[in-house]
């Protein structure tokens, strides 16, 4: 038995010794250079996303209008019985002149509402309103370009002396009670402009504020255009959007985001130029950073850190890499300009080396 | 910095640095699976040798069995040293069959069932010498691979589970653990397959020899049993012949 044990003891001792030496190092797999295809994924959005455009849209409308702030909310009326007028709010001098001024005007039907945007409150103000002065909550009043321009004015001089009229007169007629007319004269609305809330909220009021003043008004063209202006104005964009009705353009037609092989390259031509400090925990040195781009792909102003490491260096090497990147201009769809014309880069050491 | 870490992970594969990254459980299935494979080499070893010593002596045993020498010269120079196979039944036989003539145990019919018995005996002993240890291969055989499976399962799981703690999911990461893992398997496998083979081979020997041994007995229990018909006979004619 010893000798059996001895001489299979000398074998494996044999065997596994020239396994350590010769099973060392296998070798690896000679991976022959496949040429990548490009596959581009055609996200869905990017069909549905193509823009709505609306056809009576200003040629030249603006491209971009600012957002819509929300105005405060307006609490409901209160008219009881068939008064027209609110009575949970004090009267005011300025719903009064307005009355008056409707009221001395010979054919207030015929009268085109003013038809900027910042205007439309003296129609509105025909209903008794706690906030008398809505026009500067909506942001449509900063609408630079008046709409006057697109629609000719009929009569602007009625319009022009009605306004100082009701300012300068509001204490001397007191005719609270009398109907006032045509509260809608919407066929002219100014330019579409977004629906902002405020204009949602007011609409239903009109209605109701015009069904009565149906008979003065003479003409039915007038009750045409009030029922026409139910409709609510589609936005520029997406059914949905807050932004200005336009025809609908070539600079968003493609879909406004970026698909992920778009990003994808955005993220390798940083992450060439970013050389990360060293640190043990490559986790903590996560950064975001902010920065704009012109067309041409170069960075516009300093990249800002939205999120910062904690870590001086990493800020700093992160923008440095954004920089150090964009002297080249960054390559990316120049039709797409609108989705990464402001950008934030998220830089995660321990992602990157992946 | 994390990819030269990666890339020194994955560049040795070699037994060595398979071994000593094992986890420790891992580490002592191949240890234990190393032992069996030396333990059964050695039986394998040990059993090859011990049958071709027997298959001789059965030949020389057999040969001057035949050569017509007497049995009581035979047996006297037999029974001074302790004899294996065929020797052990020669013996027992003769030791039984001496002690009944010595006596003057008369009686033929219990004394051949005697002789039959000593040598089964004898054989039974001797069969037992012959097969001892074969079936620890047996149990090598059918169990090293279960056991190189455990380790691999085991040494598996805990690579997985470290490819969990280092969230990536590289090839780079998960190769080497599970290369590791799978040693296990091959020294299972390693152990397993020659303590198959080698079981086969040795328990076939093994019955060859033992029916070398059964024919011998009963060759020897016949002419031991003609030989008391003989002697039975010719006293029965003695005690006619006096009458």
């Amino acid at each position: 038995m010893r000798a059996g044990l001895l001489t299979s003891g000398t074998l494996h001792a044999i065997v596994l010794g020239w396994g350590l030496f010769a099973l060392s190092a296998p070798d690896s797999f000679d991976v022959p250079d496949v040429e990548s295809l490009p596959i581009e994924l055609v996200s869905l959005a990017e069909l549905t996303q193509i823009q709505k455009g609306a056809e009576e849209a200003r040629k030249d409308g603006p491209a971009a209008p600012k957002p819509t702030e929300k105005p405060p909310v307006q609490t409901e009326a209160v008219n009881l019985g068939e008064n027209e007028r609110d009575q949970s709010a004090p009267q005011t001098e300025e719903q009064k002149a307005v009355e008056v001024e409707q009221a001395v005007l010979p054919k207030p039907s015929e009268a085109p509402t003013p038809a900027t945007p910042p205007r439309p409150e003296p129609v509105r103000e025909v209903e008794p309103e706690p906030q008398p002065e809505s026009a500067p909550a909506t942001e449509v009043a900063a609408l630079p370009e008046p709409p006057q321009a697109v629609e000719p004015d009929p009569e602007p001089a009625a319009v022009d002396s009605a306004e100082p009229l009701a300012v300068e007169q509001p204490e001397q007629t007191r005719i609270p009670d009398r109907v006032p007319v045509p509260a809608a004269r919407p066929e002219q609305p100014p330019a579409r402009t977004a629906k902002t809330p405020e204009r949602r909220e007011t609409e239903p009021k009109r209605q109701a504020a015009a069904a009565p003043k149906a008979p003065d008004s003479e003409s039915i063209e007038d009750e045409v255009a009030a029922l026409l202006n139910q409709e609510k104005a589609s936005g520029g964009g997406a059914q949905r959007s807050n932004q200005q009705a336009s025809v609908g353009g070539q600079q968003n037609t493609g879909g406004s985001e970026l698909t992920q092989s778009e990003m994808d390259a955005l993220r390798a031509q940083i992450q060439a130029c970013w050389s990360p400090p060293a640190a043990l925990d490559a986790s903590s040195l996560k950064v975001s950073v902010r920065f704009k781009l012109d067309q041409a792909g170069m960075v516009d102003g300093r990249p800002s850190v939205t999120a910062s490491s904690g870590n001086q260096a990493a800020d700093e090497s992160a923008r440095r890499a954004i920089l150090i990147c964009g002297q080249r201009g960054y390559k990316l769809p120049t039709e797409k300009y609108d989705a990464w014309r402001d950008v934030v880069v998220n830089f995660d050491p321990s992602e990157m080396f992946r | 910095m994390e990819q030269i870490g990666l890339a020194a992970a994955g560049g040795e594969v070699s037994l060595w640095s398979l071994f000593i990254e094992a986890g420790f459980v891992v580490k002592l299935v191949m240890i234990g699976l190393l032992a069996a494979s030396v333990w059964s080499w050695a039986i394998m070893i040990d059993k090859t040798l011990a049958f071709g010593r027997l298959r001789r002596a059965f030949d020389r045993f057999e040969d001057t069995f035949w050569s017509g020498q007497s049995l009581e010269e035979l047996y006297r120079s037999l029974s001074d040293r302790k004899p294996a196979g065929m020797g052990a039944l020669f013996v027992a036989a003769m030791r039984e069959w001496k002690k009944s003539f010595e006596r003057g145990a008369r009686s033929p019919i219990s004394l051949q069932s005697r002789i039959d018995r000593a040598m089964d005996v004898a054989l039974a002993r001797e069969m037992e010498n012959i097969g001892s240890r074969l079936s620890y291969l047996a149990s090598v055989g059918s169990a090293a691979p279960f056991i190189g499976l455990f380790g691999t399962v085991v040494g598996i799981m805990t690579s997985f589970q470290a490819i969990a703690g280092s969230e990536s999911t590289n090839l780079a990461v998960v190769a080497p653990g599970i290369a590791e893992a799978l040693l296990a398997t091959a020294l299972g496998l390693v152990a397993a397959i020659p303590a198959v083979i080698g079981y086969n081979k040795l328990s076939s020997d093994a019955g060859k020899l033992g029916g070398r041994m059964e024919a011998f007995a009963d060759e020897f229990s016949s002419i031991l049993s003609r030989q008391i018909d003989e002697r039975a006979s010719t006293t029965t004619s003695r005690a006619q012949a006096a009458e």
